[in-house]
């Protein structure tokens, strides 16, 4: 049953008319958007206040105070490192970053990609570190805000990654001392949550471990992430290793292959191209994940925004703060599935040809 | 060969272990005074989401009450304010921060309370801030007196001390009451003012500042009961006697400093010129109080010229000289009206 209204309009606007439930749905969802858009659009921007000193210039029952975000901007994205070297946790952050996106397409998967990783980590470490040609010694206690949680998850993942080929093969393996212990170690992981890794791994092991073998609080947190997300990715990686047809791993027995050649070079390659969605939706649950180290007192991006929240100048600005911090997930999120996407459907196309 | 290397890793770790657990029960730890000094660096416990307490200004520098009290610390120890690493802590991880040695000093705003100074091991310095327990109602719920909470839904933040002396309070009155626990004092506070609880409870201060944030400040009432009081104050771990007396004359030199009227402005100055016996003991002239104990003899002058004496600590922070604009209340010196005493320096 289709309504009259539904031929005489343009096939995309048609679907919207096409039944009279259809179009009843459609016109209330409308109505409800109409009547929540103004105040919205009254309170985040045409009653906004976005310039003031500190609190006294956003009135309590106004619209929002966006001068709270740009007054608490630097210390939001950067948290405690040090306010006049930020630039240098700016600038290693986006090489990360880059290093990040020129890795996860799978063209340019080379040796050159490994030199690349290796050098580019280097200048990281030094920027982020410091002590050398001339800049000054920065703490990893002192790094925070999004340098941080960009870390968190590029190393969670990277670490994760490399620990879970084992832990992969391990319960792909025919050996059963291997396959029970790989399955042990990602039942119990996965039956735990991340919040509780996080605590074990920064409350428990100072107490456990003898004085001044105590890595620093990021390597403890770090430590954990990488345990967490090294389970999930094995089993993402298991699958596809599963993937791989049998005659493949029959026919590199037959060419005389040992088993990490045939491994190195034939099954893992194809398995991780075939994992590349998955890889990005850990990637994204990762950099979600990592916020959970407010819990431990770390100040990343939303445990900096936590932060903020404390200055006596500005008082009770939650909201904006938080909204403010969405949005740069949101931002950070979408721009990962979006490349993700595009990755592979390049990927699609190459294998297609 | 590769079943080979994994045995060989596993025996390694083992033995690691073994190793290092040894170690250690082996290490029978001295007075942390000396760990301190040897170090050249305070470690302190802190947190970083308290308006003047503990928090991070738009430059990411630590600031607040409790964050200079490390800082004096720091000072009094190795004369110099800015040797101190602070780490942020949560409640759940403070008590093993301190316990593992991660951090020298707590000063988070910590209670002291008899089952923790008793049952945890610790030694609370001060107390450096005395405050109490009170409630917010909705003016339109025409509540005047706690007695009135009776069946009321109370917000309270949930794993703190405040929870536990409501639930007291209310049992021994033979009251009910239903408690809206928040995660921190921003939910608490937006679950109160939209109407999810009758009443919220916390230190009055914190109640007044928020009062005045919200979008109508006459319609809410603060009480004036308090239903209990508060010691809130530095925390060591028991076991560095040494340290323990600095840091508890310490708390004190700064009260005497205000009842002496030094201040960070003229301590330098009264050090040079004054003839007062007590002062010229009190900033390290005359006598060896600070070397007696392990410090620099001009310790106490170290810690006025970079926090102030108690005095313009708590209204820098907290009182006049802050945006919260806190009285004095209770942490007024014993002569003015308030709680704060110090023993004599002599």
């Amino acid at each position: 049953m289709t309504t009259r209204l539904a031929h005489r309009l343009p096939p995309r606007l048609a679907v919207l008319v096409e039944t009279p439930a259809v179009a009843l749905v459609n016109l209330g969802v409308l109505a409800l958007l109409v009547a929540a858009l103004p105040p919205l659009l009254d309170w985040a921007v045409f009653s906004a206040v976005w310039r003031a000193d500190d609190m006294r210039g956003c009135p309590p029952a106004g619209g929002a105070c966006w001068a709270f975000i740009g007054d608490k901007a630097r210390l939001i994205f950067f948290g405690l490192y040090p306010y006049g070297e930020q630039w240098r946790a700016a600038l290693a952050t986006a090489l990360l970053v880059a290093l990040v996106v020129v890795s996860l397409n799978p063209r340019c998967w080379s040796r050159r990609l490994a030199l690349a990783w290796g050098l580019g980590l280097a200048v990281y470490s030094l920027l982020m570190w410091g002590g050398l040609l001339g800049l000054a010694p920065v703490e990893s206690a002192y790094w925070g805000g999004l340098p941080l949680t960009v870390l968190l998850t590029v190393f969670g993942v990277f670490f994760g990654l490399i620990l879970a080929v084992p832990v992969a093969l391990a319960r792909f393996s025919d050996l059963p001392v291997f396959k029970a212990a790989a399955t042990l170690y990602v039942e119990l992981v996965r039956g735990v949550p991340l919040i509780s890794v996080l605590f074990m791994a920064s409350v428990l092991l100072p107490i456990f471990l003898p004085d001044g073998f105590t890595p620093s609080g990021l390597g403890r947190v770090l430590a954990g992430i990488v345990l967490f997300f090294t389970a999930y990715m094995a089993e993402v990686l298991r699958g596809g290793l599963q993937a791989i047809p049998r005659g493949q791993y029959e026919a590199s027995r037959s060419l005389g292959l040992s088993y990490p050649v045939m491994m190195a070079r034939v099954v893992l390659p194809q398995a991780f191209q075939t994992i590349l969605p998955a890889l990005i939706n850990l990637i994204i649950a990762a950099l979600k994940g990592t916020s959970l180290v407010v819990i431990v007192a770390m100040l990343d991006l939303l445990g900096a925004a936590q932060a903020a929240l404390a200055d006596p100048d500005w008082i009770g600005f939650y909201v904006e703060d938080y909204v403010f911090v969405a949005a740069v997930y949101a931002i950070m999120c979408g721009s990962i599935s979006w490349y993700g996407r595009r990755v592979e459907r390049n990927l699609g196309s190459a294998q297609s040809r | 060969m590769i079943r080979k290397a994994v045995a060989a890793g596993f025996a390694a770790a083992a033995l690691a272990c073994t190793i290092g657990s040894a170690q250690a029960e082996g290490t029978g730890k001295g007075d942390l005074l000396d760990a301190i000094k040897a170090r050249g660096e305070l470690h302190c416990g802190t947190l970083n989401y308290l308006p003047g307490v503990g928090f991070l200004d738009d430059k990411g520098q630590w600031s607040g009450f409790d964050v200079d009290f490390c800082k004096a610390a720091a000072a009094a120890i190795l004369g110099d304010a800015s040797k101190v690493r602070f780490t942020a802590l949560t409640g759940a991880q403070m008590f093993p921060a301190l316990q593992s040695g991660e951090i020298d000093i707590l000063s988070r705003s910590v209670t002291d309370t008899i089952s923790r100074e008793t049952k945890l091991g610790l030694d609370f310095i001060g107390p450096n801030h005395l405050t109490g327990q009170g409630f917010m109602v909705h003016k339109s719920a025409g509540v005047t007196d706690v007695k009135g909470l009776d069946g009321a839904t109370i917000c309270v933040l949930a794993g703190t001390v405040t929870e536990g002396y409501l639930a007291d309070w209310f049992r021994a009155h033979g009251m009910s009451f239903t408690p809206a626990a928040a995660e921190n004092s921003d939910q608490m506070f937006s679950m109160y003012f939209d109407d999810r609880c009758d009443a919220v409870t916390m230190e009055p201060p914190y109640l007044a500042i928020r009062r005045s944030r919200s979008a109508d400040p006459a319609a809410h009432v603060i009480l004036k009961t308090l239903i209990a009081k508060s010691f809130e104050a530095p925390v060591i771990l028991e076991g560095s006697p040494k340290l323990r007396e600095v840091l508890q004359w310490m708390h004190w030199g700064m009260v005497t400093a205000e009842e002496l009227g030094i201040t960070s402005a003229n301590a330098a100055q009264m050090k040079a010129g004054s003839k007062d016996p007590v002062v010229r003991r009190f900033l390290g002239v005359e006598g060896t109080i600070g070397q007696d104990m392990g410090v620099p003899n001009d310790w106490m002058l170290q810690v006025v010229e970079a926090v102030g004496n108690y005095g313009e600590m708590y209204d820098r922070n907290l009182g006049k000289d802050s945006k919260l604009g806190v009285p004095r209340g209770m942490n007024a010196l014993w002569r003015d009206g308030g709680a704060m005493i110090a023993p004599g320096w002599q």
